[in-house]
């Protein structure tokens, strides 16, 4: 099949940069746009390595997040942002996240604030290393190290509370 | 520290990456879809570059002067032959009406019909045709002379002499840049020109031009012509003299057009006043009336300037005779040369026998 390449890319990486860009756009429709347009602009990238391909991806959702919004003027500074949950996150991640019990624990994550939601997502969904995650959402490795505890602990709690642990 | 991995095996994605092998698949893939997409873009860019190349060539040559568009009002073909009027250039005939106009000893024989010119594109073309002088009076061998036109400029490509005629009654204005002679120089011409002449052998034809002691009205003119040259053509009258340029008419060499608006041009010249004002009328019309064609053939533009003056001049009878370009044998030139109507006399060119080629 003559784009064989890209559906293969598709199928790895679909679900990751859409639990991403969700937690970007709070909106289903939205987030499936941005995943969209990303895997447009695969065909003018310029990979070197497999390593690439996917620090790559998450570094055009996130762009093409911040350049749809600036023409909303939705964007108030830079990587601070004000949009408002559309949906429920429970049912927007239904399709990707079978699991009951864990499409729970995502909800939490989701509602948690933006710096704390994105950190864990991409702590959780990509196989991207810290040093990536620090560069994307331009914050310190520390800073990720401590949030990404502080979360956890919460989820602990959580979990505990509905007795899943 | 079982809670934090138990709580990550909750939280796990059951996620995959690409290998190396894949991707090298991938990266051929991608790259053979920018190929194909770099192939798609140049098409396209040449494509558009090509029209807007074609475009700006038909456009350039639809805004561009073009001297096939040249036309002779009220032309008609008195032989009735409608092939002839097909083949017809009237730009041809203008070249030749201004070269008869303004360069004293030259024709222009133009080629007529399709070979006589080649459109270059973007609104040049090449026109043929040969310059023969006055003593050459048969046209031989092939029409070599090339007119070149182009949107801006009409390059004649033709040779002629400066100073051909000179004058003691013009009054000489700022602009005008010709020298004056004086008596010395003009006796001691005279006497070298008439022991050259006397060297020539007695069927020598000679090339001359005579400048009058006064300028003549064209009554005065006929009759002049009907003492002295009663017997022989005058190829060129001059009716005005400017810085190194002249301008005047050929009784003898002007373009045979026939034509309502141009009656003066329509077969032979009758030497009479009105028949020669009439030559002398139609050519001036001719080339006014072409105002394109004259603003990009004439090299000094101020002799567009003296076409108009000599239109009005004519209209009001003022036009003066200032000189002929003719060719004589050699006892008409001696005798010329000792006329007193002549104050200089000129010699161009002489072959010794009207039979040498």
């Amino acid at each position: 099949m003559e784009n064989r390449w890209l559906e293969i890319l598709y199928h790895t990486y679909h679900q990751r940069l859409y639990l991403f860009a969700l937690s970007l756009a709070k909106d289903e429709a939205s987030a499936e746009d941005l995943v969209s347009e990303t895997f447009i602009k695969l065909g003018v990238s310029n990979l070197k390595s497999e390593k690439e391909i996917e620090a790559w991806l998450f570094r055009v959702l996130k762009n093409q997040f911040i350049d749809t919004y600036r023409k909303n003027h939705r964007i108030l500074d830079e990587g601070q942002y004000q949009v408002e949950w559309l949906v429920d996150p429970y049912d927007a991640t239904k399709k990707y996240i079978k699991d009951e019990q864990k499409r729970w624990l995502y909800r939490k994550i989701y509602t948690l604030s933006d710096k704390e939601r994105n950190v864990m997502l991409l702590s959780l969904v990509s196989q991207l290393d810290d040093v990536e995650i620090a560069q994307l959402l331009k914050i310190s490795l520390d800073h990720i190290r401590s949030i990404r505890y502080r979360v956890k602990q919460k989820l602990i709690a959580y979990a505990k509370e509905e007795e899943m642990l | 520290m079982n809670e934090d991995k138990k709580i990550d095996d909750l939280l796990s994605m059951d996620t995959k990456d690409i290998d190396q092998k894949t991707f090298k698949k991938i990266k051929h893939g991608m790259n053979m879809n920018f190929v194909k997409r770099m192939l798609v873009y140049t098409l396209i860019v040449a494509l558009v570059l090509a029209g807007a190349y074609f475009g700006i060539n038909k456009l350039k040559e639809l805004t561009s002067y073009n001297p096939v568009n040249e036309k002779i009002e009220g032309y008609y073909n008195v032989f009735g032959d409608e092939e002839d009027s097909i083949d017809r250039q009237d730009f041809q005939m203008l070249v030749s009406a201004y070269i008869s106009v303004a360069n004293p000893g030259v024709v222009y024989v133009p080629l007529f019909g399709d070979g006589s010119y080649t459109n270059l594109g973007s609104g040049n073309y090449e026109y043929y045709g040969k310059y023969i002088s006055y003593l050459d009076r048969i046209n031989y061998g092939e029409s070599e002379d090339i007119i070149e036109v182009s949107n801006r400029r009409i390059q004649l490509n033709t040779m002629f002499h400066v100073y051909q005629f000179y004058s003691k009654d013009k009054q000489i204005t700022d602009e005008d840049n010709y020298p004056q002679l004086s008596e010395n120089e003009i006796a001691k011409q005279h006497e070298a020109l008439k022991k050259d002449i006397d060297n020539l052998p007695e069927s020598a034809q000679v090339d001359i031009s005579i400048s009058f002691d006064k300028s003549m009205s064209f009554d005065q003119f006929v009759t002049y012509k009907q003492g002295i040259l009663a017997d022989v053509d005058v190829q060129y009258i001059a009716t005005n003299i400017r810085d190194i340029n002249t301008l005047g008419f050929s009784p003898l060499y002007f373009p045979q057009v026939c034509s309502t608006s141009y009656p003066g041009l329509c077969g032979d010249v009758v030497y009479t006043e009105e028949g020669l004002k009439e030559v002398y009328a139609s050519s001036l019309k001719l080339l006014k009336d072409h105002s394109e064609f004259l603003q990009r053939a004439i090299n000094y533009p101020y002799v567009i300037d003296v076409i108009n003056d000599e239109v009005d001049k004519l209209k009001n009878d003022e036009t003066k005779i200032y000189g002929i370009r003719l060719v004589v044998d050699k006892q008409t030139a001696l005798k010329l040369l000792q006329d007193e109507n002549t104050y200089y006399m000129q010699v161009f060119d002489a072959k010794f026998s009207p039979l040498q080629k």
